[in-house]
């Protein structure tokens, strides 16, 4: 006869298993951030502060909070049934994340709460003494040792609140070349800062908005579609109805490269950030999950570069969008990628022809050809021989000079510099400036040649 | 009885609907104009079913596992069935018939034997 065996997971090796799940510090601290933003807080501050020998972070909001039974049940790595839907406005997920995300980060947890009509309460998982008990020991603090804890904010006098903890970072140590804490941590928290202000920027706005800063300075939100921008140009959308709601899908074109203005394009990584990421912007529960990418649909290319489509699902269709543990990507279903074919279209057509617009010279002109070969697939760049000036100049050449010019017009088709331009266009189009070539210097260079 | 409208009961309504959006909803999602289209062949036919009822029917959808046929049999009286197979493939095709939503068509004719 059969017979079962307890194999619960040794806590020991299990704990070892959820520190490497694969947060970035800003991952993890996002993950974090959502439950800030499913106890309706209105201020989050996140604060590392530099200058010390053991750094830690801290992230403070002003939410509904919790009781102790609460903080207890909530402080159980996986304390939500994934397969229950979660309700509007809930970030979570599996209802391990704030704890795998921490372990991730830092080998000690504190979450300190409280609710407006309750005591404060305090409760810690410290990694140190999980592996040197080899259970899952949870430590319950007294009002006493929350007060001797400086880090701490929350006590008698705040209204409401959660507070978490991080110490004895794990994410600093990395091998004896690794850089001072101090420089590691602001380099992090750079990246975290705008990580935020991209994902949450849609929290960070209207009637119902959240502020949050870091180290004591706001974070201001980065709107990817630049839709407040002179040029910004909104396209197609619609709603698709599903289980619990709406899936709702909007084109957008960005503003063409010299319309935009400089700090907005640095923070969205430049001209060749913004090529990089365009594509499929996923927002569940208006945070954002996916940041670019056509997820197979479409591909990327230049004049796309532009081109973003929003869309905007519900929690109730996780299963169905398979959205992994730390809430940074997932898969489309096949239905959804069938309606998405359709949008995909609009914007990258209409980026194309912004580029096109104001790049006529780009396409043909009386001076450069280009020749597209159907058949073979290939594009080549070469001057035009029907060009007028051109003719006109060869007529008063002889026959070897009239071959010469000619070969040498050949060797410049060939010799384009085109990966250079690529590049260039890529990363810095506004740098790029034709009209600025000093005819007056090559006229003086042809005269001084020729000079007698 | 309190009839909805001349010929068809509220469950009627709500079956139909369902039904509808089976066929729309064969892979899960239902078009703005396919959801449209439902909802005002229903207000035609119907004028004091509201839009609050309306979603609470197609919720009632996403929410079960009843299949196509499953509401299929629930209906019986022909002149119900003409409608629901009206409703189901004028709203379908409010953005193009797609294949799948064709299928589902069809095997609503096939098991009210309307397939001729």
């Amino acid at each position: 006869m059969s017979r079962v065996e307890d194999l619960s997971p040794d806590p020991k090796s299990h704990i070892k298993t959820l520190m490497k799940i694969g947060y970035s510090l800003s991952s993890a601290v996002a993950d974090i951030l959502d439950n800030s933003i499913a106890a309706s807080s209105k201020r989050i501050e996140i604060y590392a502060p530099p200058g010390l020998d053991e750094p830690f972070i801290s992230i403070l909001d002003d939410g509904h909070g919790m009781s102790a039974d609460e903080l207890i049940h909530n402080m159980r790595i996986g304390c939500k049934d994934p397969s229950i839907e979660r309700e509007k406005g809930d970030l979570g997920r599996f209802g391990s994340g704030m704890k795998t995300a921490s372990f991730s980060q830092a080998r000690r947890l504190t979450v300190v709460s409280k609710k407006s009509d309750g005591p404060v309460v305090a409760a810690v998982w410290d990694i140190d003494k999980i592996e040197e008990t080899n259970s899952w020991c949870l430590e319950i603090l007294d009002e006493h040792e929350i007060g001797l804890e400086p880090a701490i904010k929350i006590d008698e006098t705040t209204n409401q609140g959660t507070q978490l903890l991080l110490e004895n970072l794990t994410i600093l140590r990395k091998g004896s070349h690794a850089l001072s804490y101090d420089a590691e941590l602001t380099s992090l928290l750079s990246d975290l800062r705008e990580y935020i202000a991209l994902h949450f920027h849609r929290f960070m706005e209207g009637k119902e908005k959240c502020d949050f800063f870091l180290n004591n300075l706001k974070i201001q939100p980065l709107d990817p579609f630049m839709s407040k921008s002179d040029g910004y140009q909104e396209g197609r959308s619609e709603r698709l109805r599903c289980k619990g709601g709406h899936i709702v899908i909007k084109t957008h074109v960005l503003p063409h490269f010299k319309r935009m203005n400089n700090k907005d394009m640095e923070r969205l990584g430049g001209a060749s950030g913004i090529t990089q990421n365009q594509g499929l912007y996923i927002y569940r529960e208006k945070r954002l999950i996916n940041a670019g990418g056509w997820l197979g649909l479409a591909k990327n290319s230049q004049l796309a570069a532009l081109a973003r489509v929003q869309i905007d699902v519900p929690s109730s269709i996780d299963n169905e969008w398979s959205t992994d543990v730390k809430k940074s990507s997932l898969q489309l279903p096949g239905k959804v990628k069938k309606e998405l074919r359709k949008f995909l279209s609009d914007p990258i057509k209409r980026a194309k022809r912004i580029h096109s617009y104001r790049g006529t010279v780009d396409t043909a002109n009386k001076f450069w050809k280009t020749c597209e070969d159907q058949n073979k697939g290939t594009i080549t760049y070469q001057f035009e021989p029907k060009n007028e000036e051109l003719m006109a100049l060869l007529k008063e050449c002889n026959h070897n000079n009239r071959l010469a010019i000619a070969k040498y017009l050949i060797s410049l088709s060939k010799n384009i510099p085109l990966n250079h331009i690529y590049q260039k266009m890529s990363e810095s189009p506004k740098d790029i400036d034709q009209d600025s070539i000093d005819s007056n210097l090559i006229e003086a260079m042809v005269a001084k040649i020729f000079k007698g | 009885m309190f009839k909805w409208s001349v010929g068809l009961e509220k469950d009627d309504i709500y079956t139909s609907i369902k039904i509808a959006a089976c066929v729309c909803g064969k892979d899960g999602l239902i078009s703005f104009p396919e959801e449209e289209k439902i909802f005002q062949l229903v207000s035609e036919k119907s004028p004091s079913f509201t839009r609050v009822q309306f979603d609470q029917v197609i919720d009632d959808f996403f929410d079960s596992v009843d299949q196509i046929e499953d509401y299929a049999e629930i209906i019986s009286d022909p002149s119900i069935r003409q409608f629901t197979l009206q409703l189901a493939s004028k709203s379908a095709g409010a953005d193009g018939l797609d294949i799948r939503e064709n299928i589902a068509l069809s095997k609503l004719k096939l098991l009210w034997g309307e397939d001729r």
